[in-house]
């Protein structure tokens, strides 16, 4: 009868489940990202819970939605402002570019160069099922293409995050803001910067590692090959960003607006080239124009 | 059937609509930059219903669930819970309702600490520390709310279960 009691003692139960959960992590902190036992198990959560979560996604969807566009309203005015603000900057510099680009294209004839500058990343759009601690479930995994590594990007094609885990059907993604591997970027100077997550959603950690002069406010920060493909805006200083010693540190504000939910994300089905990384941090001045077709559907 | 697994039953059933709503709805409102977290209060109301090992073991589960659909490592929400809930057991007496709606909002902020210790043992508090005030004062705040709306439909469907000692 003692011992009945003693095992009807929710302390031993209790002293049992936090053992076993200080084991499940000391596994799982050590794993890899796509072997190990806790990535079957995550695989099988997925699998279990992922129709559940599409399902309730379908129906919530809608209502998000148009609860999202009224309560944007307000504050939609003054982006708005924002961005045509923007765009003039962005007409000027790409009228700038034009310019430079017909140069390049002159002094190439010349030299009789032919390089091909461009790459061609696909694109798979994938429906946004489920949000927790700072990473988003997409409906797409392994057998669309969808592999760990992945960049992301959101509606307005502004990287968001990268692939961190992906089943068959479904991928995780870690978003930018809490992101601990770092991203490489570059000013419109070519100053090479590294950016991590803050664990905020407003913005980034940058830092430059190299003697640079000041980054004005208003600079727009774009990808610089490695994890991403190159050029695409990833976000802007409203500060002016001075040098310490060797180094820049501070925050820039992404791109992608992380405090409103997403219905749907880009995947772009490219993976870091680690010839490539090479390549720029050796030639940071190098220009690629990545294409990233928009006519697939999810 | 027996009787007493059907309340048991039921939390279960709630618990896995709890960690879908958690994944798919509430982890879309944020306020204040936070949001609620509907399996700690599911946690800490079932408790004060089923039979204790019951109710560690529902957390403990669910806890589990939570890890394995996000990124924390597999284990550490679930120890996260298997604390709160035998907290919740343990020290709610008639006297404190610590068992009670009341109780969730100390038992929440106990798994808020809780979560951060063991983010940072695990590597990850840099990105925690950003927003740890915030959610620790917030996130409580919105569970309690929670509650107050979750409270009697519990109830309702998970019947007082605690009866005589098994011996």
């Amino acid at each position: 009868m003692a011992r009945r009691n003693r095992r009807s003692n929710p302390t031993y139960t209790f002293i049992a489940l936090v053992l076993i959960s200080f084991v499940m992590m000391s596994f799982d902190i050590n794993r890899s990202t796509e072997d190990g036992i806790g990535s079957r198990f995550r695989a099988g959560a997925a699998a279990l819970f992922g129709p559940i979560q599409q399902a309730v996604d379908t129906v919530t969807d809608p209502i998000f939605g148009f609860v999202d566009s009224i309560a944007s309203l307000a504050t939609l005015r003054q982006q708005n402002d924002f961005l045509v603000q923007t765009n003039e900057e962005l007409e000027l510099r790409i009228a700038d570019a034009a310019r430079l680009e017909a140069e390049n294209e002159q002094l190439r004839l010349l030299l009789d160069l032919e390089v091909d500058t461009s790459i061609e990343v696909g694109t798979e759009i994938a429906d946004v099922i489920a949000f927790i601690d700072n990473v988003i479930t997409i409906d797409k995994g392994l057998t669309d293409g969808v592999v760990v590594g992945n960049p992301v990007l959101n509606q307005a094609k502004a990287p968001i995050g990268i692939v961190t885990q992906a089943t068959d059907n479904q991928a995780t993604v870690t978003l930018l803001t809490h992101m601990t591997d770092a991203i490489r970027i570059t000013t419109p100077e070519g100053v090479l910067g590294l950016i991590t997550g803050s664990g905020r959603t407003d913005q980034l950690a940058f830092e430059v590692n190299q003697e640079a002069a000041m980054i004005p406010a208003g600079t727009f920060f774009t990808t610089a090959g490695g994890r991403f493909p190159r050029n695409l805006v990833i976000g802007h200083t409203d500060i002016d960003l001075v040098p310490e010693g060797d180094q820049i540190t501070g925050f820039i504000i992404p791109e992608a607006d992380f405090t409103r939910s997403l219905n749907f994300v880009v995947v772009l089905l490219y993976t870091e080239n680690l010839d490539a990384e090479d390549e720029v941090a050796s030639t940071p001045s190098t220009t690629i124009v990545t294409t990233v077709p928009t006519t697939e559907g999810g | 059937m027996n009787p007493r697994s059907l309340p048991v039953l039921r939390a279960v059933a709630l618990m896995v609509i709890g960690v879908v709503l958690q994944t798919t709805v509430i982890g879309r409102i944020t306020i204040f930059g936070v949001t609620a977290n509907i399996v700690v209060v599911f946690s800490i109301l079932a408790a004060r219903w089923l039979e204790p090992r019951a109710a560690l073991l529902l957390g403990f589960t669910s806890g589990m669930f939570l890890d394995l659909l996000g990124d924390t490592p597999v284990g550490l929400k679930a120890l996260v819970l298997t604390v709160v809930v035998y907290s919740a057991t343990r020290l709610g007496g008639s006297s404190i309702p610590l068992r009670s709606v009341a109780g969730v909002w100390p038992l929440s902020i106990l798994a808020e600490v809780l979560l951060f210790v063991l983010v940072v043992l695990s590597g990850g508090g840099k990105l925690l520390q950003a927003a740890v005030v915030q959610q620790a004062a917030v996130g409580p705040v919105l569970n309690l709310a929670l509650a107050l709306l979750l409270f009697p439909v519990m109830s309702r469907l998970v019947v007082q279960q605690k009866s005589e000692p098994l011996v």
